[in-house]
């Protein structure tokens, strides 16, 4: 059955790769590999929202969904030096419409890279449960059958609320904070928020049930619910959510870096060179590289002026713009050869958002 | 209970819903050591678990493959530092060696093996792993074991006792009669008229209640019908669902928030819910045990409830396709024997990936395959890897493949043969519930209220007073939805 929700994805994510990946790069990214160049990648071209949505698609099914794109004439690839894969005119069209119906484009906006996605879902997931919890202990009931099963997300709800004496009082705060969440979304945004939440009273309903009933599909009620999520993260830093604000992670992204990428980056913190780092942990200079790629992903505070010169990134965002390319190799060629691969790695990364015209 | 609290092995035969799960949770929590309990469904173990919390038991935990290896580490930690009373763990965990040697230094109160009529190759759902616990019971030291189950013929009976060294006269017999289920029938000539039927029996009968499918599809498809027939407060239910919306659906059925759940056989199992009045199947059960599990939900809260099954003249040709693909072929079986004889004497490792590849062997297939050819000593030390499996083929690995094929079509006609029997149940003239009984070797002879079709039924039992009205829809407004949620002010 054909489902047209997905299908744009797949447009999407050509639209967005533009010739500069290959047709595989699109199975990657929907299947959410576990792989640097692929979240670096989905960083680059502003694919972050689209990291995963697949994952329980087995590997065949996605791509054999995507070569029927291709013979569709949606999707087209081009061989050249690398396999090149676009999305046609008539894909693009196809595009347009679905995305007047789906709003990919908002969801894609929300967030900047993997991580951003993975905090999004994190907060959503401590908030469901954390309501769930408020809803029940008003009631006087301590035993239900909790939304969340990731026991360090239980952990961190339960040490919230113990935090505070008052259970009621905290339940009216919260209401509070949410009645302003509420003036901040839109009347659609509204249901999905708040029928997904299971409380005392009634569960949630499931993705299906919300889409049934706001008259959309299945996965952009998911895909929108890690949006909103990640919107009301960013409003957070107002100051105007202190409660909500307890449930987002603290460290920005630091927890989200791979082991090896937080040992780099705790040597980076004491001082390290970059040469001293590859000496200590016996590791190719390439594989440091790759650490300071996902460490600038990762946490957008990450000062990367150590690694290339203010000057520099300039010129490799003046290139990026101008020749609307992210293909490290063109802007490299493009710049000369005193810029270095980590050097143009790293600007692409602080690259102004934007990147990536449809 | 108390033949585990003198230490001493038992069988214990009880209706679904009979109290089995406390005929070791009891004895568990007045146990020093832990207690161990083998369960053959993972979502069962995590609803057991989960349920066990909800009643304030917190010393419960289990352990399975799908958990994240970070999570089984910790629960493996509390269960090293004797925090856990009850754990539930699956039969294939069991056979991983890190796993045994880390429990073997565990006291264990006592080994409950659940749903035990999986040991059997004569019971309907029989795994392999299940087989291979004697020899864990033995490496834990032979703590006591108590079996149960709640279908189990004369026949499985024997064969559980003989597996777990459990003596005949300690099997604790329950009449799994279940007095207040009506058994009907409804025959009918085509998929059309069961269509009709169906809705019109979830038009009228007193809910909340299930109907059962064989496959994911039908689940949707029904739920897509009782839309267009203005059914509401329905939802579906299949294995291909995300984790989240499986457990939203059970929690709005348990909340009353659904009426009616259309879903395949993973719905149901472990639901705590005690008011079911109905359960609808839509497709002919594989056997008379999933039948009477699957209609074991109804009514256990004592209270008259109504089983029917809808028959259709070739309903036995989709059961009958679902039990073929469970087994290989003929041409894969030899195809894989001709792979394996010139590796005599050799350790051979093989993927799962590679399996499917070259011989179109899927893990169900060749799992089924090792069982086999490790009795018959055609190989040895079958091990689960992290891709697949590693074994050691036997010196003595024949030349020809027909004895395994020959094994592996027994066992699979054996299943057929057992849909017959339960093709044959529906088409018998007597008394269903006594034929019931006849299957299990006991009689059963009492009803609380109808006793099925042969006997004779008395519809409106089982039907709503007067259709509910419908209920205007109310807009939508979220400062009501967030006064349900948190009604505070």
């Amino acid at each position: 059955m054909e489902n047209r929700f997905e299908e744009g994805l797949f447009l999407v994510a050509a639209a967005r790769f533009r010739g500069e990946r290959t047709s595989q790069a699109i199975v990657h990214l929907l299947r959410g590999r576990k792989n640097n160049q692929v979240i670096a990648d989905a960083a680059l071209f502003g694919t972050s929202m689209l990291y995963g949505i697949m994952r329980n698609v087995s590997g065949e099914a996605v791509r054999s969904r995507l070569d029927a794109l291709i013979e569709r004439g949606w999707i087209e690839v081009h061989q050249g030096e690398k396999e090149q894969v676009y999305c046609s005119m008539t894909g693009k069209e196809e595009l347009r419409k679905l995305n007047a119906e789906f709003r990919y484009e908002a969801c894609l906006s929300a967030v900047a890279s993997v991580h951003e996605k993975v905090r999004a879902v994190r907060f959503w997931k401590k908030f469901s449960l954390f309501i769930q919890t408020l809803s029940h202990l008003i009631a006087q009931e301590t035993l239900f059958y909790p939304v969340v099963e990731q026991r360090e997300l239980q952990q961190e709800v339960k040490r919230v609320i113990m935090s505070y004496a008052d259970k009621r009082s905290l339940a009216l705060q919260t209401k509070q904070e949410i009645a302003r969440w509420m003036g901040e979304v839109e009347e659609e945004e509204r249901q999905i928020i708040l029928r997904r939440l299971s409380g005392k009273a009634r569960a949630g309903l499931t993705y299906r049930q919300l889409a049934d009933a706001i008259g959309t599909d299945e996965g952009a009620a998911a895909l929108h619910i890690i949006r909103l999520a990640a919107e009301q993260l960013a409003r957070l830093a107002s100051g105007a959510y202190p409660v909500l604000s307890e449930l987002a992670d603290s460290r920005a992204g630091e927890a989200m870096l791979t082991r090896t990428a937080q040992q780099t980056k705790a040597l980076l913190d004491m001082g390290y060179s970059f040469k001293e780092i590859v000496k200590r942990r016996r590791l190719k200079p390439g594989t440091i590289e790759d650490h300071l790629v996902e460490i600038a992903i990762a946490d957008p505070s990450f000062d990367i002026s150590r690694f290339v010169s203010r000057q520099k990134m300039d010129r490799i965002h003046a290139i990026m713009r101008e020749k609307g390319t992210k293909k490290i190799g063109e802007i490299r060629r493009e710049a000369g050869e005193e810029y270095s691969y980590l050097e143009i790695r790293l600007a692409s990364v602080r690259a102004p958002r934007g990147g990536g015209q449809p | 209970m108390r033949y585990p609290l003198v230490g001493e092995n038992a069988l214990g035969i009880l209706a679904t819903g009979g109290g089995k799960s406390l005929c070791y949770q009891l004895p568990a929590l007045l146990f020093p050591g832990m207690t161990v309990v083998i369960s053959p469904l993972i979502s069962l173990m995590a609803d057991q678990v989960r349920q066990l919390r909800r009643r304030g038991i917190q010393h419960a935990e289990y352990i399975n493959s799908t958990l994240s290896i970070g999570e089984q580490r910790w629960k493996m930690r509390q269960v090293m530092e004797r925090k856990v009373k009850i754990l539930y763990v699956s039969p294939e965990k069991l056979q991983q060696e890190a796993f045994m040697e880390q429990l073997v230094h565990i006291p264990i109160s006592l080994f409950v093996v659940d749903e035990a009529h999986c040991i059997s190759q004569w019971g309907h759902d029989f795994r392999t792993d299940y087989q291979r616990l004697h020899a864990c019971i033995r490496q834990l030291g032979n703590p006591p074991v108590l079996a149960l189950t709640a279908t189990a013929t004369e026949a499985v009976q024997r064969d559980i006792c003989r597996q777990l060294a459990i003596p005949a006269d300690h099997i604790v017999l329950q009449s799994i009669n279940r007095e207040n289920i009506c058994y009907d029938v409804a025959f009918l000539s085509d998929e059309r008229e069961k269509e009709a039927v169906l809705f019109e029996k979830l038009r009228t009968l007193k809910g909340p209640g299930l109907v059962y499918f064989r496959s994911r599809n039908s689940t949707e498809r029904a739920f897509l019908q009782a839309q267009e027939h203005n059914i509401g407060r329905c939802a579906f239910y299949h294995g291909g669902m995300g984790a989240e919306d499986r457990m939203l659906i059970q929690q709005q059925f348990i909340n009353n928030e659904l009426d009616i759940v259309f879903a395949t056989n993973a719905f149901g199992m472990g639901i705590d819910k005690s008011d079911i009045r109905f359960v609808l199947h839509y497709h002919v059960p594989p056997d008379i045990e999933s039948y009477l599990q699957e209609v074991g939900r109804i009514g256990r809260d004592g209270a008259p409830g109504y089983a029917c099954l809808l028959s259709t003249p070739d309903d036995g040709v989709l059961p009958g396709q679902l039990i073929a693909e469970e087994y290989p072929g003929e041409k894969q079986i030899c195809g894989f024997t001709a792979f394996l004889k010139p590796h005599r004497g050799q350790t051979i490792q093989l993927t799962e990936q590679e399996a499917l590849e070259r011989w179109a062997l899927e893990v169900q297939h060749l799992s089924i395959l090792l069982y086999h050819m490790e009795r018959m000593e055609w190989i040895h030390r079958p091990r689960r890897s992290k891709e697949g499996w590693e074994f050691e083929i036997s010196s003595s690995f024949p030349e020809q493949c027909g004895e395994l094929v020959g094994a592996v079509f027994r066992r699979r006609n054996e299943r057929y043969d057992k849909l017959e029997e339960m093709r044959n149940w529906l088409s018998k003239a007597t008394c269903r519930r006594e034929a019931l009984g006849r299957y299990f070797s006991q009689e059963h002879r009492t009803a609380l209220a109808s006793c099925c079709d042969r006997c004779g039924i008395d519809m409106k039992l089982y039907e709503r007073q007067m259709p509910d009205a419908v209920q205007p829809q109310e807009r939508w407004d979220w400062r009501r939805e967030l006064d349900l949620l948190l009604p505070v002010s």
